[in-house]
């Protein structure tokens, strides 16, 4: 019987840095490869000293020499993406099928706009549930959490829309 | 119309300040405001709000 093959993730900064603030990075296994392009990498080791310790987390550190589409190209200018945002979406372009996991708005917009499947950090707590790797109520305690120990930033209206949306405990 | 204070790193005001000199740009307050303009176009509430409804979504019934 063939093997479901997993498809390989490319990892923005911001879920690597708010699962880690959280104490949550278990949350990324399942995922495939988590390819992280080299300038995301020094920003994650930037905000997040503790994570170059080897064995706390397993990437595969890309390097990439961006050299976008012209399409891709325009999007990076018109929504004026920061370094590791385009060194991610180019490693996205070479890596068809891949999910991207970014927590940035208009990185996200980019990336929607070429076709590739995007999540972010509340997907990814959430997503805990459907693999039984965290109770709900574990979910929503994470939730709750987000605006106190992580620094991603959410209206406190929508994070209690989203709690309301997880399966009764 | 209210002032805001943003602290910039040298090597940027630098370069603000060189096209600013070449006339790509009125100054370098006048390109801290487009940066913002284009920032709130780009991360508008509603667009976040689908993006994150969008995640709680896949993160319950996806099939990844």
């Amino acid at each position: 019987m063939a093997e479901t093959e997993e498809v390989p993730t490319v990892l923005d900064a911001g879920p690597i840095i708010h699962l880690d603030e959280l104490s949550s990075l278990d949350l990324l296994e399942g995922l495939g490869d988590l390819n992280v392009p080299e300038a995301v990498w020094e920003e994650v080791r930037r905000h997040r000293p503790r994570l170059s310790d080897p064995g706390v987390l397993k990437l595969k550190v890309v390097s990439v020499r961006p050299n976008p589409s012209a399409t891709l190209g325009t999007l990076i200018r018109a929504l004026e993406l920061d370094a590791g945002e385009i060194a991610a979406l180019d490693l996205l372009e070479k890596r068809p099928g891949a999910l991207f996991l970014c927590d940035d708005a208009a990185a996200r917009l980019a990336a929607e706009s070429l076709g590739f499947k995007v999540h972010g950090t509340v997907g990814l707590i959430v997503r805990a549930i459907r693999r039984g790797t965290r109770t709900v109520a574990q979910v929503h305690a994470l939730l709750e959490q987000i605006p106190t120990r992580s620094t991603l930033h959410i209206s406190r209206l929508l994070l209690r829309e989203i709690i309301r949306l997880l399966p009764s405990r | 119309m209210k002032t805001i204070a943003v602290e910039c790193p040298d090597h940027m005001l630098e370069q603000l300040e060189t096209l600013t000199r070449e006339g790509w740009i009125k100054s370098p307050e006048q390109a801290a405001f487009e940066a913002l303009r284009r920032f709130l176009d780009s991360h508008r509430p509603d667009l976040q709000r689908a993006q994150i409804l969008n995640d709680v979504q896949w993160g319950l019934h996806g099939g990844d």
